[in-house]
């Protein structure tokens, strides 16, 4: 749906993107992780057709994003990094001009969505809070109903609160088979709703991850904490894959299919605990960026 | 070509600068109407012989009068300040503040959106006009009645209109070039107030006559509509000069990187 190829953006001093390629699947909803300057802005207001791109190019639907930018919006909805709503209008009156320039026929969905956020739009946009400012921004990108949405950092500036209702909403729009396109340096939002992540470095797609496969992984992690050193030396013995920790603590990493063993391996030992340690994507992210850190 | 909500939106956020300027305009030209009598003119440039003014208050019917006095300062400086800060709000200040983005968002192209500004701009210039020549007409109906000689005084008009459409293409142009409003009110509004500048310097000295080949003012030469002759030329190529800029400018942003 999305196509990404060789896409470079050279802004001097490494910063921009560099040769990115990515293939995003129609009903996907793909994951742009990276710190801040990565390059996941830049990459977003490529596919918008904002930018004309150095090198390569992005085809969305087999419409080119720069030549073609007008068809593309007909079908995608954006949210910008950085909110900037005109300041001379309320906000029902800056979606209703939104919604005139789709030439959209009905208002009902995002009548809909100013319910479901709680926004009330008659407030003048210049004295809107952060929060609110993003909230209408949210509405304008949703409430065409399109295909393919692009999310540049969507939850900044939300409280908890309405980061859950934001990520049931792309949950939503998920079931009924958009294409989502998301960046964020949030750990917890990508990794709930995505079903691909992409880690971006200085402009580089340094890793994807199927976070179906991060879920569902086989090989499991447990850290027993044992009550004495010989259990614990026992237990270290018998698997030599795992590594003490500290204060008596094994971290045994096996697959599914040998949970059994090592439950009945660890009833024959006096135990203080037993867990399951997460490997979370934030685990993956920072092995990508500490990893190479000092280059 | 144009959008239709864009192009309101854009009658909406700056009708109040185009009100402004136009009251403005209308005080200067009613004031200007009640005080002119042709004995008080002898008066008046008496008590100015010597000073810089004489040089721009002389006159002694009606309309050259207006043509000395508001055409000479009133009504190039007031319209141009009301260009260069349209001008700089319609594109430049957009981009700049990263507003532009949201437009850009529907599928409304960059040429409409742009076509549509340039549009605004035009046409509530021609209405600034098209007003202060109904004011003018009126108040000198009341104060100075059968004095206004009405073909020349809507010639000046026709002549300033085009004029500040010239002048506005530069502000537009400079506002589609460059991404933010400093660089956009330096060469869109400095070029205007360096012409204006210019325009009062050679009426105050006339060693600086030289000037006038650096400034768009001498295209809107009052003396020659006075005249009635070869002013056709000079109002071709003010509107030639307005075209050529509002084209390049809608092309430039349609083709442009924009920063958002």
């Amino acid at each position: 749906m999305i196509e990404i190829n060789h896409l470079t953006k050279d802004y001097g001093d490494h910063r921009g993107i560099f040769d990115l390629t990515l293939n995003i699947k129609k009903g996907e909803v793909y994951g742009f992780l990276g710190p801040n300057g990565a390059g996941k802005s830049t990459t977003m207001r490529h596919i918008m057709g904002f930018s004309k791109a150095d090198d390569g190019n992005i085809t969305i639907n087999s419409l080119d994003s720069w030549q073609d930018k007008e068809k593309i919006k007909e079908f995608t909805g954006y949210l910008a990094g950085e909110i900037a709503l005109p300041n001379d209008m309320n906000g029902l009156q800056y979606l209703k001009l939104i919604s005139k320039m789709r030439k959209m026929k009905s208002f009902d969905y995002a009548d809909e969505l100013l319910e479901y956020f709680k926004i009330n739009p008659n407030t003048n946009i210049k004295k809107m809070s952060k929060g609110m400012k993003q909230k209408i921004a949210i509405v304008a990108t949703f409430m065409h109903d399109p295909d393919v949405i692009l999310l540049d950092e969507p939850t900044s500036g939300l409280d908890p609160l309405m980061q859950e209702r934001f990520i049931d909403l792309v949950e939503k729009e998920k079931q009924k088979g958009k294409t989502i396109f998301m960046s964020s340096h949030i750990f917890e939002e990508v990794s709930k709703v995505c079903d691909r992540v992409g880690i971006v470095k200085e402009g580089n797609l340094i890793k994807e991850l199927n976070m179906d496969a991060l879920r569902n992984n086989e090989e499991k992690t447990y850290i027993a904490k044992f009550k004495n050193d010989e259990d614990l030396k026992k237990m270290a013995e018998s698997y030599p894959n795992s590594t003490i920790g500290r204060e008596k603590e094994l971290s045994i990493t096996i697959t599914d299919e040998n949970i059994n063993v090592l439950i009945a391996d660890l009833s024959t030992c006096n135990l203080t605990y037993l867990k399951e340690k997460e490997k979370s994507l934030e685990e993956y992210f920072m092995k990508f960026y500490e990893g190479d850190g000092d280059d | 070509m144009i959008n239709i909500p864009y192009f309101k939106q854009a009658i909406k956020s700056n009708i109040i600068f185009l009100a402004i300027f136009t009251i403005i305009l209308c005080a200067f030209l009613t004031v200007i109407s009640t005080v002119f009598t042709p004995t008080s003119m002898v008066g008046i440039e008496s008590a100015v012989n010597g000073t810089f003014a004489s040089n721009i208050i002389t006159g002694t019917t009606f309309v050259e009068f207006l043509s000395n006095s508001f055409y000479a300062l009133m009504a190039i400086l007031f319209p141009m300040l009301y260009s260069i800060i349209v001008g700089n709000n319609l594109i430049a200040a957009k981009v700049d503040d990263g507003s532009m983005a949201n437009y850009l968002s529907t599928p409304v192209s960059r040429r409409d959106i742009v076509i549509s500004s340039a549009l605004y701009l035009i046409l509530s210039l021609l209405l600034m006009w098209i007003i202060a020549s109904i004011v003018g007409i009126t108040v000198a109906n009341i104060t100075q009645p059968d004095s206004l000689d009405v073909d020349t005084f809507l010639m000046l008009n026709v002549g300033v209109f085009l004029f500040h459409f010239a002048i506005s293409s530069i502000c537009f142009v400079a506002s589609c070039i460059f991404n933010n409003s400093k660089h956009s009110l330096i060469i869109g509004g400095g070029i205007p107030l360096f012409f204006f500048i210019v325009n009062l310097l050679i009426k105050v000295s006339e060693d600086l006559e030289i000037l006038k080949y650096i400034t768009l003012t001498t295209l809107f030469n009052t003396s020659n509509i006075l005249a009635g002759s070869d002013y056709i030329g000079d109002f071709i190529i003010l509107a030639v000069i307005g075209i050529v800029l509002y084209v390049i400018g809608i092309e430039v942003f349609t083709k442009k990187c924009l920063p958002l």
